[in-house]
C-alpha cells in the first residue's frame, strides 16, 4: 500500500508531538525529503518503493535480524527517506548497519499499521503549509515592480539567502548572501522561440532545498514577464530611432519610413550638447539577437537608463550623450562602456563600436556609421572607437568566411595546398615585415631557411608577395582569412 | 575404485567443506574407525557407480538422523546399521547390494564406507542431496516420487524397528519422533529400491568430488592457492574474510519440524568494514554482506580458517574470531522450480531472501 504525498523535509514532519514516541537510531549525514509513505508487510516489497519514502515496516516483515538487514539494504539501494520498524524488532547488528548504509533509520512502540497513517497525515498537514506559504510569495512577486524587487523578495522568503535571476547567462539581479554549506535550487523558464530563457537559481541549506525549488518554481513566470516588459518598454522608446537608422543607408530596418524633424527629441540628445553614437553586435553572428534582447535591454537599462537602445540586423544601436556617460575622451568612454555594459554581457560575447564626439544632430547618420564601423572590427568582448581603428583590423570588416571563398578565387593553388594555413600565416608576417626574411622568422619563431622555403612554395603556387600594387589585397584576404573565431 | 587412507582422510575433510556445522567430532570419529579398520584388517572400502551394478541389484540409502543431540554426546557403537540392514533384508526377503549415503556431507558421508566395510558391500558414488539438509524429505528421492519405505531405524541403546510408510512427509515425522525417543539419534536404512529405478533420482559423483576437495584442502598448497583450486574445479567463491562481533540465538521464527534453533552470527569486515550476517540452522542458510543476500540455500556456505585454509565449524564463530566464508553453488536440480519449493530459502522461513543475479 503506498500513499502518494508530496516532498516535505524529514526532520520538519519527526519535530512535531505527533511522533515523539519515535526513537532516531539513526539520523542521516544530510536532510532528506519526503514524497511517499510505504507500509510493508512483505521485505520484497521495498524493492518497488521510490525515492524519499519512508518505509514502515510491519511487525509480520520485521521478525528476525535478517529481514532487517534486508530491509536497510532496499532502503539504501531505493534512497528511502526512512526506515521505521517496530522497537521489538531491534538488534545491535542491525543498527551498526544502518550507520554503514547512512539510511534513516527509527523505531517506535506504536502499532506499525497507526504509523503510516500518522506519518500519511503530517506529510499531508506539512505539504498544505508548504503550499500556503509559496501563493503568498508568487502574489507578493506579482504585486513587485520590477525584477530586482522580486528577486529580494524572494531571498528575503528564504532566509536571507543568494538569490540570483539569470538570462543568456547574464546577471540581471541578485539578492542575498549564500549561507554556509549551501546547496542550489535552480529553475529555468519554458524555452519559446526568439526568446532567452530565465533562470533564478538560489543557495540555500541542504535542508531548505526542496521549498527553494517549489519558490522558484512559483516566481519564474512572473520573472520571466517582467524581462519580457522591459524588453518591450526599451522597444516602444527606440521606435523613431529606428527610423533614423534608416537614414544612416546601413541597411538597417529599411521598411520604417524617416522622421528627420523628431529626431533630436526622440534620441534624447540635447541640441548642440556632445553625444556618441554606440552600436552593440553579438559576435557569433550564426545567433539570433533576439534570443539576447531581454539581457541586454536590461544591462544597458540598468547602466544608460535615458538612453533607449534600438534593434538592428546583428545588434542595437544607439545614441549617448557624453554627460550621461560622465568622461569627454573617447578612450574613457570606451572604458566606461567596457565596464558597465561589455563585462556584465561577457557570456553573450557582444563588440561594442564608438563613434567619434559629435554636437549637431544633423551628422547623426554619419555617427551611426562609425560606430558600426568600430563594433565591427572590435574584438568580441572589447569596445573599440572609430578613431582607433587601425589598419590591422580593418581586416576585420572581411568576414572569415568571404575571405576564405576569396583566396579560392584568387589564390587557388595555395589555398588547395595542404600546408596552407602555415603557408598564408607565413605571407602575413612577411608582408607585415615589409620583406625581411630575418623579421618575419624572429615573428613566426621559426628558422630563415623554413621561412625562405616556405616563400619559395608560395611563389610556386602563384602568389608573387613582390608587386606593390597587390600586396594590400592579399594582406588583407589572407590575414581575415586565417583569423581565428573569437580573437 | 578402491578406497586408500589417503582417500579417507580426504573424504572427510571434503564431507566437513561442504556441511559446516557444529559437530565435527562424529565425522572424525568415523574417519578413525574407518581407518582403523583399514589398517587392522584386509577389508577394502569399495566406491562404485551404477555401470558396476545389476539393475534389480537392491540399494538403500543409509544415514543418521538426529533430533538435536549431536553423536557425540551418545556415540554410536557400530552395530547400528548392520543391524538395520539385516531387519530390512528380513522384511523384504531380499538381499541388499549397495549402499548409497543419506547426504553427500559431514558424517553421513563416512557412514556407507564403515558399513561396507562391516558387511562388504560397496558404496554408490551418489547421493540425494548433493549436501546437506536438515530433514529427510529434502531429497531427491522426494523429488522424484520414491517410497523412502518401508525402512528400518535402529538406536543408540540397541532399540529398532521397520516402519511401514510411503511418503517422504510422513517419514521425516516418525523418523524425527523416534529420534526423540531412542535418545537423541537413530541409524536410517530406508529406500529400498531396485538400482535401475533409483539411480536416475541421485546425484552422481559426490563423493568422489568430497575427495577432490578434501586433497586440495590437505594439500601443501598455500591458502590463496587452494581458494583458487576450488574456484576452478567446482565455482567456489570466497564472500569475504571477516571477524565475529555478535552471536544472537532465536534469531528469527522457528521453521517445523527443524532439529535445530535459528540462529545468527555478526562479522565486520576489518578491511572495508561491511557487515556480514549469517543465519544458521543446522547449516548457514543466508549470508548477507551490508544487508544484499550473497548466498542462500540452497547455496552451499562453508567457513574456513583464514591461517591454512583448514575447514572450521560453527563453533569456530566466537566473538573476535576471524574466518573466510565461501560459497559453493549446489546441484543444478535444487536450483529449478521443484528444488527450490522443497529446500530453497522458503522452505526455511527465510521468504524474500534472494541472491542477486551477477
Amino acid at each position: 500500500m503506498t500513499i502518494r504525498r508530496a516532498a516535505v523535509e524529514l526532520a520538519d514532519l519527526l519535530n512535531t508531538p505527533d511522533f515523539d514516541d519515535v526513537t532516531e537510531h539513526h539520523r542521516m549525514s544530510h536532510s532528506h525529503v519526503v514524497r511517499d509513505v510505504a507500509f510493508v508487510t512483505d521485505i520484497e516489497d521495498i524493492s518497488n518503493v521510490g525515492p524519499g519514502t519512508i518505509v514502515v515496516l510491519d511487525e509480520s516483515a520485521a521478525h528476525g535480524g535478517w529481514l532487517l538487514s534486508g530491509a536497510l539494504r532496499y532502503a539504501w539501494e531505493r534512497h528511502a527517506a526512512a526506515l521505521i520498524v517496530p522497537d521489538d524488532a531491534l538488534a545491535i547488528s542491525v543498527l551498526e548497519l544502518a550507520k554503514r548504509l547512512d539510511v534513516n533509520f527509527l523505531s517506535s512502540p506504536r502499532a506499525m499499521s497507526r504509523m503510516v497513517l500518522d506519518i500519511a497525515i503530517g506529510i499531508g498537514r506539512l505539504q498544505a503549509a508548504t503550499e500556503s506559504r509559496i501563493i503568498t510569495l508568487r502574489q507578493r512577486i506579482e504585486d513587485a515592480p520590477d525584477i530586482v524587487t522580486a528577486v529580494g523578495l524572494i531571498s528575503r522568503e528564504l532566509g536571507g539567502c543568494l538569490v540570483q535571476a539569470n538570462s543568456s547567462g547574464t546577471l540581471i539581479a541578485s539578492a542575498g548572501k549564500p549561507p554556509p554549506a549551501s546547496q542550489s535550487a535552480r529553475v529555468t523558464s519554458s524555452p519559446r522561440p526568439f526568446e532567452s530563457p530565465v533562470e533564478l537559481v538560489a543557495l540555500v541549506p541542504n535542508q531548505q532545498l526542496e521549498f527553494a525549488h517549489n519558490a522558484l518554481n512559483a516566481a519564474v513566470p512572473t520573472a520571466r514577464i517582467m524581462l519580457l516588459t522591459d524588453e518591450l518598454e526599451a522597444i516602444q522608446k527606440a521606435l523613431p530611432l529606428l527610423s533614423m537608422v534608416t537614414l544612416t543607408g546601413l541597411g538597417f530596418a529599411r521598411s520604417m519610413q524617416p522622421d528627420t524633424d523628431r529626431f533630436a527629441d526622440a534620441m534624447h540628445i540635447p541640441s548642440h550638447k556632445p553625444h556618441v553614437a554606440v552600436c552593440l553586435l553579438v559576435a557569433d553572428s550564426s545567433h539570433d539577437v533576439a534570443l539576447f534582447s531581454s539581457p541586454v535591454y536590461h544591462v544597458w537599462r540598468r547602466a544608460f537608463k535615458g538612453s533607449p537602445l534600438s534593434r538592428m540586423d546583428g545588434g542595437w544601436i544607439t545614441f549617448l550623450s557624453v554627460d550621461a556617460v560622465g568622461t569627454a575622451t573617447s578612450d574613457a568612454i570606451a572604458h566606461t562602456l567596457t565596464e558597465r555594459v561589455v563585462e556584465p554581457l561577457r557570456a553573450i560575447g557582444v563588440a561594442v563600436g564608438i563613434s567619434t564626439i559629435g554636437n549637431d544632430e544633423r551628422i547623426a547618420s554619419d555617427l551611426a556609421g562609425e560606430a558600426w564601423l568600430a563594433a565591427k572590427v572590435a574584438r568580441p568582448n572589447a569596445a573599440a572607437t572609430f578613431d582607433r581603428i587601425s589598419q590591422p583590423l580593418l581586416s576585420r570588416l572581411i568576414p572569415r568566411e568571404l575571405a576564405q571563398r576569396l583566396v579560392g578565387v584568387y589564390f587557388p593553388r595555395l589555398q588547395a595546398d595542404s600546408q596552407f594555413n602555415e603557408l598564408a600565416r607565413c605571407a602575413v608576417a612577411y608582408l607585415d615585415c615589409v620583406g625581411s626574411v630575418s623579421a618575419t622568422a624572429t615573428r613566426l619563431g621559426l628558422h630563415r631557411n623554413t621561412v625562405q622555403a616556405r616563400l619559395r612554395r608560395i611563389t610556386e603556387l602563384g602568389v608573387n608577395l613582390t608587386e606593390p600594387d597587390s600586396s594590400l589585397t592579399q594582406h588583407l584576404i589572407l590575414t581575415a582569412a586565417t583569423r581565428c573565431d573569437g580573437v | 575404485m578402491e578406497l586408500t587412507l589417503e582417500d579417507v582422510e580426504n573424504l572427510a575433510t571434503g564431507a566437513l567443506f561442504v556441511s559446516c556445522s557444529v559437530d565435527h567430532e562424529s565425522c572424525f570419529n568415523f574417519h578413525d574407525r574407518i581407518l582403523s579398520m583399514l589398517t587392522s584388517t584386509d577389508k577394502v572400502a569399495r566406491l562404485v557407480n551404477f555401470e558396476d551394478m545389476d539393475p534389480d541389484d537392491l540399494v538403500v540409502v543409509i544415514g543418521f538422523v538426529n533430533k538435536g543431540l549431536p553423536l557425540t554426546e551418545l556415540v554410536p557403537v557400530g552395530d547400528e546399521f548392520t543391524t538395520g540392514i539385516s531387519l530390512l533384508e528380513q522384511e523384504l526377503g531380499t538381499r541388499i547390494s549397495a549402499v548409497v549415503p543419506l547426504a553427500a556431507g559431514n558424517v553421513n558421508a563416512l557412514v556407507p564406507v564403515l558399513v561396507g566395510l562391516q558387511t562388504g558391500l560397496p558404496t554408490i558414488d551418489s547421493d540425494p542431496m548433493g549436501r546437506v539438509f536438515p530433514l529427510l524429505s529434502q531429497s531427491t528421492l522426494n523429488l522424484a516420487g520414491l517410497s523412502p519405505g518401508p525402512f528400518a531405524v535402529v538406536g543408540a541403546t540397541g532399540d529398532s524397528g521397520v516402519i511401514r510408510v510411503t511418503d517422504s512427509l510422513r517419514a521425516d515425522h516418525i523418523i524425527r519422533a523416534m529420534a526423540a525417543e531412542f535418545g537423541g539419534w537413530v541409524a536410517t536404512v530406508s529406500y529400498p529400491t531396485s538400482a535401475a529405478r533409483i539411480q536416475d533420482a541421485l546425484i552422481h559423483g559426490t563423493l568422489s568430488q568430497l575427495i577432490r576437495i578434501g586433497k586440495i584442502l590437505n594439500s601443501q598448497m598455500s591458502t590463496t592457492d587452494k581458494y583458487s583450486s576450488l574456484s576452478r574445479q567446482f565455482g567456489v567463491r570466497r564472500l569475504t574474510r571477516a571477524c565475529v562481533v555478535d552471536v544472537e540465538g532465536l534469531s528469527r521464527p522457528f521453521p517445523r519440524n527443524q532439529p535445530d534453533h535459528p540462529t545468527s552470527a555478526t562479522l565486520v569486515d576489518n578491511v572495508q568494514g561491511h557487515i556480514v550476517r549469517l543465519e544458521i540452522q543446522n547449516e548457514i542458510l543466508l549470508v548477507m554482506i551490508d544487508g544484499a543476500v550473497e548466498a542462500v540455500v540452497p547455496d552451499i556456505v562453508t567457513i574456513l580458517r583464514t591461517e591454512d585454509a583448514g575447514v572450521a565449524s560453527l563453533e569456530d564463530l566466537w566473538i573476535g574470531n576471524e574466518v573466510d566464508i565461501l560459497t559453493m553453488p549446489a546441484a543444478a536440480l535444487w536450483y529449478t522450480p521443484e528444488g527450490l519449493r522443497l529446500a530453497g530459502p522458503d522452505s526455511h522461513r527465510l521468504h524474500g531472501a534472494r541472491r542477486r543475479k551477477r
